[in-house]
């Protein structure tokens, strides 16, 4: 039997992307989220949170992704919009994104040479997460607490970030799930 | 001699069981693993190892490692071969081929002409004649004896590593290794970078004991320690090549040469960029050398490089040694000579009485300890075989000089701190008149030095302060007190006596008369040079450093520029912490291309970005646009067809049936908000506040100064809901302009903008027959003219895809522009072609848009603008909306008196008189054709097409005062000669009442 790899990348087909953009003081906004999506909109800068089939992760100081795990990203879009009041806006963002989860031990290598971020766990811990430079395009990098790390980014750059990675990952050993 | 003579018998950290076979200068030689190129190369009697820059002398090697100056080497062969390496640090492999770079005929006869070549040569020579060097460079640059560089591609792989950490320990010798330990046992995270394969520094040849151990046994502790714990990274063979702001460092780690050419496997060089809370430098300090007559005889080496290739490499150098020390220190390298059972002829102090202990051990081992004397001269042909010595009282010769012979000579004249690192950051280094050296500057609070860098002189010492650095390191990133937790170990210091500075050696001849005192051997730069220099009114050490080449080399004179200071200060009657050392750049050793590059080579040079239908653009053979970072279908051939044909075939196609264009990659911005009306009011200067729910406008995006920077269509998609396209180049661009003037200017206003540029794939349907296409897999919008007019925007569903379908039109034919979700892109894209099969649906390029839209007179901002146009010149002043109540950005711009000059160049069309020629693009037009230069211009060519459908060239251009001009002549000169004359025209040549877009 082969070694097994250092570092596997799978695809989190099935989810639907939707940008939010609000007020986190304005309490209509967080409880719409909370009752389309069951999860909580991250206040703590570069966080994010998890419930059941929903993530929310932040973006900016009024600005989130919101990933639903077997939606449609245009239905999550309507009941947002039919559940807030006030100053908001919500897009779906499902053709943007591209999610791929990765893992194993030498994930973190992968990461040092795609990225000036520290992903360090003692920098950047279970439940962070940062937009930021990946090789020449971007990402949205999250840390789970499996040690996996999610990986969200632009559906026109994949290509691109596929070859990337795989190169990247090569001298580890690389599996494309 | 020969190899069984020089290489002993045993010691040394070199494995006798494996030997390597390499070739130096097409000779056969043997080594052992563990040796350098250098080591090797004295071990096999190598005594020239290449000829002088200048002078095209014999030259030997100096030092053992990043500070050697002759032993300048090619490495390898073909196109991955390396040059410019030092032998010193090039570690031996089985089959390694290396070269001189200096070895060539061309240097051996540089001997004769060298000696016309005086300090300042090239400036003298070529600032007078400027002219000159133009012809002269080719050969100079030959005869300069540099390596040269390979003209392959580079087969090998390289690549990048990011670290961040607590504490980056810069060295492995003894202060950085107690410094790494300290600061790992405080929990940092710790990046520990050594250049050399192993660590350990100078306890690799070190013989003394530590804490009671040998020095090796105390090293395999400390690296198992270090290996051990988790928070540490140890990157052996990395150079620490750039010390920047805000303690950013790049590390150049060799991966494999030390393995031979093994190109397919892994990466070669990887660059690491670091990024460090603390930085502790213990880079250690390299031996100064001695500068009297002739000290460039191989033969001739630093001391303590014969004592490490003694100690680490079991190689005996030579015979007989003369060691010239003006310190203790030295007097090690004789002990070591003696022990290993070679003659030690005599140790030549400059000092008085010295007295220390290293002293009384050699007085003790029989060692005839010559006192207040200098070698002032060596003596031989291509190999040291005596020097004269002469007393030396104060800085004055006495007595009659005498011969010793010998065939080895080390001198110690103290030592350099290495203190490049901390010099690159900015920080001048600052005499120290105690060290009798230059010691780093205040490098502030991110920096420690610690150990020989410091000016500390004893290992001892280098232990201690090393832990202590590494504490303070550690506790200003946050981990402990500061406190050394563990003690160093026990080394027996004994006392030294103070040594002497000795800068220049005198010889009875005066400096410009003595046989050459080499300075910095690298660039043959003798002491006489710098007095010259100093007498032609030279006081800058920058500028001596320029007109005598003094430190210039590859090593950055880092064994001669401190004499060199030193020479200079006597010659200028000042103090050397007034003259103060020279700049040292980034890198510290050379570092490669490759290295700096990384991955971002060939297809990872700059991304592509695709469209969803980008395999099927692929499938059907498209040539290719490069629109910022997209791959946009230019056109698509058909076999045997020309360019030109196939754009003809799909500008009719267009015109005539049915013609579709993947527009994914325009920029597109979702903007939401009850003001969102009044952001758009205020970044066009078109209305969009009474735009009805469901229609589209067109805007012209202006910078501050009036002139046009993006246009596009935005739609009205609900009370409070716009969407925005801009232009493919530009739509990070306009995002950014929007969120600065919503974020900076305008926070009253409750809007939001999200780019959705990714997220919708777009098709557009072109031609009379595009409504029946789509009719064919859109059921559930009203598609008719009067239902579903121009400039409107209706949300449905095509091939069972939501969808938005815009009528907004680039062609002036009746098109939808049909928007999906992007993951659905290419299943609607099909859908559409098997829609359109029976219409014989043609896919378009980008070419063949340019021609539609021009033969509309639209234009494309970037193409027909530069920057510097208003509306009115690009006879938009119907896009602009001057009542708003706010106003727009530009609006006041546009009241500028030259945007109102009548004489500005305006948007025209041009159509030659002959209907065959197509203009270039870029072409000036001139009003007098045989007007001789200067000749006024009356403007230029902006856009040029050959137009299918009205079987002619077509042109857009701006002319001066053009709008005013029409059917007036101009001339277009070609670079063949030939003048092309144009009509000026309106630059709408099709449909010019826009019937076919609405129909």
């Amino acid at each position: 039997m082969s070694e097994p790899p250092g570092v596997v990348c799978r695809e989190c087909p099935d989810r639907a992307f939707v940008n939010v953009r609000g007020d986190v003081g304005d309490p209509r906004l967080r409880d719409a989220v909370a009752q389309v999506a069951g999860v909580d909109l991250p206040r703590e800068p570069g966080t994010w949170n998890q419930a059941d089939r929903s993530r929310a992760y932040w973006l900016g100081p009024d600005e989130w992704l919101l990933v639903v795990e077997g939606d449609d990203g245009l239905e999550v879009e309507g009941r947002l919009r039919s559940a807030l009041d006030g100053h908001f806006s919500v897009v779906d963002v499902t053709g943007t994104q591209v999610h791929k989860e990765l893992s194993g031990p030498d994930v973190g290598k992968v990461l040092q040479k795609s990225s000036p971020y520290d992903f360090h766990p003692r920098h950047f811990p279970p439940g962070r997460c940062a937009q930021t430079v990946f090789a020449k395009a971007t990402a949205l990098v999250a840390a789970r607490e499996d040690g996996a790390f999610d990986i969200v980014f632009r559906r026109s750059y994949a290509d691109y970030f596929m070859r990337w990675l795989a190169d990247a990952a090569a001298e580890y050993g690389y599996r494309l799930d | 001699m020969g190899a069984e003579v020089r290489r002993r018998a045993a010691g040394g950290r070199i494995d006798r069981d494996q030997t390597l076979d390499f070739v130096f200068d097409g000779r056969a030689l043997r080594g052992f693993a563990g040796d350098t190129l250098a080591s090797a190369l004295l071990a096999n009697g190598v005594d020239v190892v290449g000829r002088s820059f200048k002078y095209g002398r014999p030259r030997g090697i100096v030092g053992h490692g990043a500070e050697e100056p002759n032993a300048i080497v090619e490495v390898g062969a073909g196109a991955s071969c390396v040059p410019n390496l030092r032998a010193t640090q090039v570690e031996l492999y089985n089959g390694l081929e290396a070269r001189s770079i200096r070895a060539s005929l061309f240097q051996r006869a540089a001997g004769a002409f060298g000696r016309l070549l005086p300090a300042g040569f090239y400036y003298k020579t070529f600032m007078s004649s400027p002219g000159a060097w133009m012809a002269w460079e080719r050969v100079l640059r030959h005869a300069a004896g540099f390596g040269k560089a390979p003209d392959g591609a580079d087969p090998d792989t390289y690549d990048r590593m990011n670290h961040h950490c607590d504490v980056l320990v810069v060295g492995a010798g003894p202060a950085g290794l107690s410094a790494a330990l300290e600061a790992a046992g405080w929990g940092a995270r710790v990046l520990l970078a050594d250049e050399q394969s192993e660590f350990g520094g100078s306890l690799l040849a070190e013989t003394r004991a530590l804490g009671g151990d040998s020095a090796a046994a105390w090293l395999d502790g400390a690296l198992a320690e270090l290996d051990a714990s988790g928070n540490v990274e140890l990157l052996p063979r990395s150079t620490v090549s750039g010390y920047y702001d805000h303690n950013f460092l790049t590390l150049v780690e060799r991966r494999s040469d030390h393995l031979g050419p093994v190109a397919a496997a892994g990466t070669r060089e990887r660059l690491h960029r670091v990024r460090a809370e603390q930085v502790v430098l213990a880079t250690g300090a390299i031996e100064r050398p001695l500068v009297f007559a002739n000290n460039d005889l191989p033969g001739v080496m630093l001391a303590s490089s014969v004592s490490t290739y003694v100690n680490r490499y079991a190689v005996a150098p030579g015979k007989s040694l003369l060691l010239f020390t003006t310190n203790d220190h030295g007097y090690r390298t004789a002990l070591d000579w003696h022990r290993i059972g070679r003659e030690v002829v005599a140790i030549v102090d400059a000092r008085e009485s010295p007295a220390g202990g290293w002293v009384a051990a050699a007085k003790e081992a029989g060692i005839d300890v010559i006192v207040g004397h200098a070698i002032i001269e060596a003596v031989g042909r291509s190999r040291v075989s005596g020097a004269a010595i002469a007393s030396l009282q104060a800085n004055a010769l006495a007595g009659t000089p005498r011969r010793l012979a010998c065939d080895l000579i080390a001198c110690s004249g103290g030592w350099n701190p290495t203190l490049h690192l901390g010099s690159q950051t900015g920080v001048k280094p600052r005499w120290s008149d105690s060290a009798g050296a230059f010691l780093p500057g205040d490098l502030g609070g991110g920096t420690v030095c610690a150990g020989a860098v410091a000016g500390t002189p004893t290992l001892r010492g280098c232990l201690e302060q090393g832990a202590l650095a590494g504490a303070t390191a550690a506790s200003r990133a946050g981990f402990g007190s500061g406190r050394t937790t563990r003690s160093a170990p026990e080394v027996d210091e004994p006392p030294e006596t103070p040594a002497r500075s000795l800068f220049l050696v005198p010889h009875p001849k005066r400096v410009s008369r003595a046989p050459k005192q080499f300075v910095d051997f690298q660039l043959d730069v003798t002491a006489s040079d710098i007095e010259l220099a100093a007498r032609e009114g030279y006081e800058s050490v920058e500028h001596v450093k320029r007109y005598t080449a003094l430190g210039f080399g590859t090593d950055q004179g880092k064994l001669g520029n401190v004499n060199g200071v030193a020479i200079l200060a006597e010659a200028l009657g000042k103090d050397i912490a007034e003259v103060g050392t020279t700049m040292y750049r980034p890198s510290y050793t050379p570092a490669t291309f490759g290295a700096i590059a990384g991955r971002d080579v060939g297809g990872f040079f700059d991304p592509e970005r695709h469209t969803p239908m980008h395999e099927w653009h692929t499938s059907r053979g498209a040539e290719w646009e490069n629109v910022g970072r997209w791959k946009r279908p230019r056109y698509y051939p058909r076999s045997g067809e020309t360019m030109q044909q196939a754009l003809n075939r799909e500008c009719l196609a267009a015109r005539d049936g049915v013609a579709i264009m993947d527009a994914s990659t325009l920029g597109k911005i979702d903007i939401q908000g009850a003001d969102s009306a009044e952001s758009l009011d205020r970044i066009y200067t078109t209305g969009f506040r009474k735009l009805g729910i469901g229609r589209c406008r067109y805007g012209l995006m202006l910078h501050e100064d009036g002139t046009i920077f993006d246009d596009g269509v935005t739609a009205r998609l609900g009370e409070d809901r716009y969407l925005m396209h801009t232009t493919t180049g530009n739509a990070e661009v306009v995002f950014a302009w929007l969120e600065r003037w919503r974020q900076t200017e305008w926070p009253e206003l409750s809007v939001y903008f999200t780019s959705v540029t990714d997220h919708w794939a777009t098709a557009a349907l072109v031609g009379p027959k595009s409504r029946t296409v789509l009719a064919k897999v859109c059921t559930d919008i009203d598609l008719t003219g009067g239902a579903f007019p121009f400039m409107a925007v209706r949300e449905g569903h095509v091939a069972g895809v939501p969808a938005r379908v815009f009528r907004i039109s680039f062609s002036g034919e009746l098109s939808f522009e049909v928007n999906v979700p992007a993951q659905h892109g290419r299943a609607v894209w099909d859908a559409l072609i098997d829609a359109g099969a029976e219409f014989d649906i043609t896919p378009y390029g980008t070419e063949a848009m340019h021609v539609l839209r021009a033969e509309k007179g639209f234009i494309i901002v970037g193409q027909d603008t530069d920057g510097s146009m208003t509306p009115a010149d690009t006879g938009m002043d119907w896009a602009v909306r001057r009542n708003k109540p706010f106003g727009f950005l530009g609006d006041r711009s546009l009241d500028l008196a030259d945007h109102l000059r009548e004489d500005r160049p305006q948007l025209v069309g041009l159509a030659t008189d002959d209907a065959r020629t197509v203009l270039p693009e870029g072409g000036q037009l001139v009003d007098d054709p045989e007007c001789r230069p200067p000749v006024p211009i009356a403007g230029h060519v902006t856009s040029s097409y050959y137009s299918a459908r009205l079987s002619r060239p077509i042109a857009l251009g701006m002319v001066k005062g053009g709008a005013g001009r029409m059917g007036e002549t101009v001339h277009c000169p070609l670079a063949d000669g030939r003048v092309v004359k144009a009509s000026i025209v309106d630059p709408i040549f099709y449909d010019p009442k826009g019937e076919r877009q609405r129909v």
